[in-house]
């Protein structure tokens, strides 16, 4: 070994406040990376319930009749009606209108 | 003592029926006010309608009018209740298989079919209420017809009691709501498998009280295209017309909306629309290919005028 291959003093000084600035950085970069993801994270679950649509499409497939075993029962909206009740009967007058195929 | 008047709007025949006389002629004014503004803003087939400039802005948050907010936000709701067998994104489908103009002016035989493919489907369409805004994804095209046509119905019933109607029927091509009082015995009403159908000729004959009746047939809008036999009614799974399992579906609901958005689904379901009717509880009368009639969910035993 010579000794022309070992740090002086000052180097070594240098080397190691380099050293300590590039741990300061990572350490910024790291906290900027985890800020970055939490921020995103808050925004897609804002995002998320803006657009209630999607939400209620995908949770009416059950409505299919190839499901048969599933039914919304009580989404409101997509549940048709029936008729009150006696509000249909047969009946022996003469029509006064067609409900047919147009 | 029942008066009525006749006439046609958005394609068909219009019946309009109060219980008195002196209610007639504001009823009418009120009902043809109704269909002026459904044409405008809901028909596919004029160049000018508003439905028709938002087809042409498909990719762009579009601001609407509230009544074509209203038909588009129907129509979704009837696509989630009938888990997309009735789908407002079918016009394109309509193009391809030739229904594209008003059924009058189709020729006997169109051009050669093409492919078809599923149609976009009804969760491409999104709504932000509070800037009243619709935005149709690229390719997207809707055609509100049956909806649009069955929600008129129900519109037209309010309008007419609005200005002073005690009791009403309003008929739309077949598609019916009454609202208001009912003669005694209830409005008896002739199912067909054609609204045009003369009501005097006989048949089964139902009374109804309250509510709606829409009948959705694969008889009546037929024509040929390349030579092959189409109908109407699209499966959105496909693009092309339903295979006929029921030719003819008629349903009774508290709403005309969901009284044609169950029929046209029992269309496109076949067997498959018992099971869903029984569970929803919903009068229907369905006729099969053959002819064979299955009454279901309390549908009175026929009782045929003579």
């Amino acid at each position: 070994m010579h000794d022309e291959d070992m740090a002086t003093p000052d180097e070594t000084a240098r080397v190691t406040g380099r050293d300590r600035g590039l741990q300061a950085v990572r350490g910024w970069t790291w906290t900027v990376g985890l800020g970055s993801a939490a921020l995103t994270a808050v925004l897609a679950f804002v995002a998320a319930g803006s657009f209630a649509g999607h939400q209620a499409a995908a949770a009416t497939q059950a409505v299919s009749p190839t499901d048969p075993g599933t039914s919304v029962e009580n989404s409101g909206q997509t549940v048709p009606q029936p008729a009150p009740s006696d509000s249909l009967g047969g009946s022996s007058q003469p029509p006064v209108a067609v409900s047919g195929g147009s | 003592m029942l008066a009525t008047s006749d006439f046609r709007a958005l394609g068909t025949g219009v019946r309009v029926i109060t219980l008195e006389p002196q209610s007639l002629e504001a009823a009418t004014i009120a009902v043809e006010r109704v269909l002026g503004e459904i044409d405008e803003t809901c028909s596919r087939f004029r160049s000018d309608s508003e439905v028709r400039r938002l087809n042409q802005a498909a990719g762009v948050p579009t601001r609407v009018s509230a009544l074509l907010f209203q038909a588009i936000d129907t129509a979704l709701r009837v696509s989630r209740m009938t888990g997309g067998a009735v789908d407002p994104t079918v016009g394109a489908a309509m193009r391809i298989i030739g229904y594209d103009r008003d059924f009058a002016m189709l020729p006997a035989d169109g051009s050669f079919s093409v492919a078809v493919r599923p149609v976009p489907g009804y969760e491409r369409i999104q709504l932000d209420r509070h800037a009243s805004t619709v935005t149709l994804q690229p390719e997207v095209e809707i055609d509100l017809g049956a909806t649009a046509k069955a929600l008129a119905a129900d519109l037209c019933a309010e309008a007419a009691l609005a200005v002073g109607a005690s009791g009403i029927l309003v008929s739309l091509g077949g598609d019916i709501a009454v609202a208001g009082d009912a003669p005694d015995g209830g409005w008896p009403i002739l199912i067909a498998e054609d609204h045009a159908t003369q009501a005097d000729l006989g048949g089964e004959v139902i009374a109804l009280n309250a509510g709606a009746i829409a009948t959705s047939s694969t008889t009546v809008r037929r024509w040929r295209q390349g030579g092959e036999p189409r109908h109407h009614i699209v499966d959105p799974a496909t693009g092309a017309p339903a295979r006929v399992h029921w030719r003819t579906a008629s349903v009774v609901a508290a709403s005309c909306v969901d009284a044609n958005a169950a029929a046209t689904a029992s269309i496109v379901w076949g067997q498959a629309a018992v099971a869903w009717l029984e569970r929803n509880r919903l009068a229907a009368r369905l006729i099969a290919a053959n002819g064979d009639v299955t009454r279901l969910s309390g549908w009175p035993l026929a009782v045929v005028a003579v």
